[in-house]
């Protein structure tokens, strides 16, 4: 009986991923989204029986082994051709994200540290996928973490409807726009799907710069497992210390999610043994594989959860991604 | 129900371990399929 639920869990999975799939086809909504969207409304509406929960919670699953197969298409080669500049623009504007929003909403607004730690990484990375990621390696609430990813999945559909006009009007060149895209936009699939709306070198330029950028996803992970383990550590009110925080490197290496082993092993093999025919099969099955995590995302996702978190930390990303983006586009006007 | 060894095995795993082996087996299977040049759907 356990089975047969755990089966049709699964199944679930599919068939909102699937219909998240093609309503993408037919809307301007990317696939991914969409399937989130689906997925809320399902589980927000008519619901599903407990005995299926087994079978949808395996959608943390497939994103980690989604984001393990998208190593496969990074592109080292091509993220060193992109030069030092690029990589400046990317690691300033990672860092500068990473504390604006920090500052802002923990400093300023007293929004929850690990809250803001989620909506940071997601506004300075990549998109939910930084989000899971770092969640996994400070522990974060359940509600936290669908807040932060519904919150840079909104701006992901924002932005996405947002950008490509914006830079034809400002007339900016392919190349330009790609690194605008790649380095101020949250998620990949919208970035990729921004670019090549507007042409084929903007869409691979912004691929470029995105990936170059999802590459930080490690170091802000371990930065993020570190501070926490020793705020863990010197809390004089906390329970006492779990298992998992071990002192140093160890503890930091025991916080850090197994999967990034697997992310940086496929990187490796993809730039140096696996065919381009792999490589591109492992990049599908990625895609269908974070369709099954957010439609299981979004089967998840309660929204009277979102409306208890209040509007402040979309406030937070709104001014962060402003800022940034019009930063970026007065350095991209000198530079490109 | 007794588990199996193997099932058991796959159960003590960390889920970020399970990403990984499932990604290496997906990445096997891949460029198996590519250099016998099987059939791609799509």
């Amino acid at each position: 009986m356990r089975t047969h639920g755990f089966v049709v869990g699964l199944l679930l999975l599919a068939v909102v991923g699937v219909a998240g799939w093609l309503l993408g086809g037919v809307t301007p909504v990317p696939g991914l989204v969409a399937a989130v969207a689906v997925g809320a409304l399902v589980g927000n509406s008519v619901g599903y029986p407990d005995r299926l929960g087994a079978g949808v919670g395996t959608h943390k699953l497939w994103l980690e082994t989604g984001i393990v197969l998208m190593g496969a298409g990074i592109a080292l080669g091509a993220v060193v051709e992109a030069g030092p500049t690029v990589l400046g623009l990317v690691v300033a504007t990672v860092v500068g994200t990473l504390l604006f929003v920090e500052l802002l909403a923990r400093g300023v607004l007293s929004v929850p540290a690990k809250l803001t730690s989620l909506l940071a990484a997601g506004a300075s990375v990549c998109g939910v996928s930084a989000v899971v990621s770092v969640a996994g390696s400070i522990d974060a609430d359940e509600s936290h973490v669908a807040y932060a990813s519904a919150t840079v999945l909104a701006f992901d559909a924002l932005t996405l409807v947002a950008y490509p006009p914006i830079g034809q009007f400002l007339g900016l060149s392919d190349v330009g726009f790609g690194v605008w895209a790649g380095t101020t936009m949250f998620s990949t699939g919208p970035v990729t799907a921004a670019g090549f709306a507007v042409s084929p070198t903007a869409g691979r330029w912004a691929v470029l710069v995105k990936l170059t950028r999802n590459a930080l996803i490690g170091v802000v992970t371990v930065a993020y497992a570190m501070y926490y383990a020793r705020r863990r550590r010197t809390a004089n009110d906390a329970a006492p210390a779990d298992a998992s925080g071990g002192p140093g490197l160890t503890g930091v290496l025991s916080n850090a999610p197994r999967f990034l082993v697997g992310f940086l092993l496929l990187a490796v093999l993809g730039n140096t043994v696996l065919s381009a025919g792999a490589v591109d099969m492992l990049e599908t099955a990625s895609n269908w594989l974070f369709l099954l995590a957010f439609a299981g995302l979004g089967l998840e996702l309660r929204l009277d959860d979102l409306r208890s978190a209040g509007l402040t930390p979309m406030a937070v990303l709104a001014a962060s991604l402003v800022t940034f983006s019009a930063a970026m586009l007065v350095v991209v006007e000198m530079l490109f | 129900v007794t588990d199996r060894p193997t099932t058991d095995w796959w159960r003590s795993l960390d889920r970020g371990w399970k990403a990984v082996v499932l990604g290496l087996i997906c990445t096997v299977v891949a460029q198996f399929w590519t250099v016998a040049q099987l059939p791609v759907w799509g």
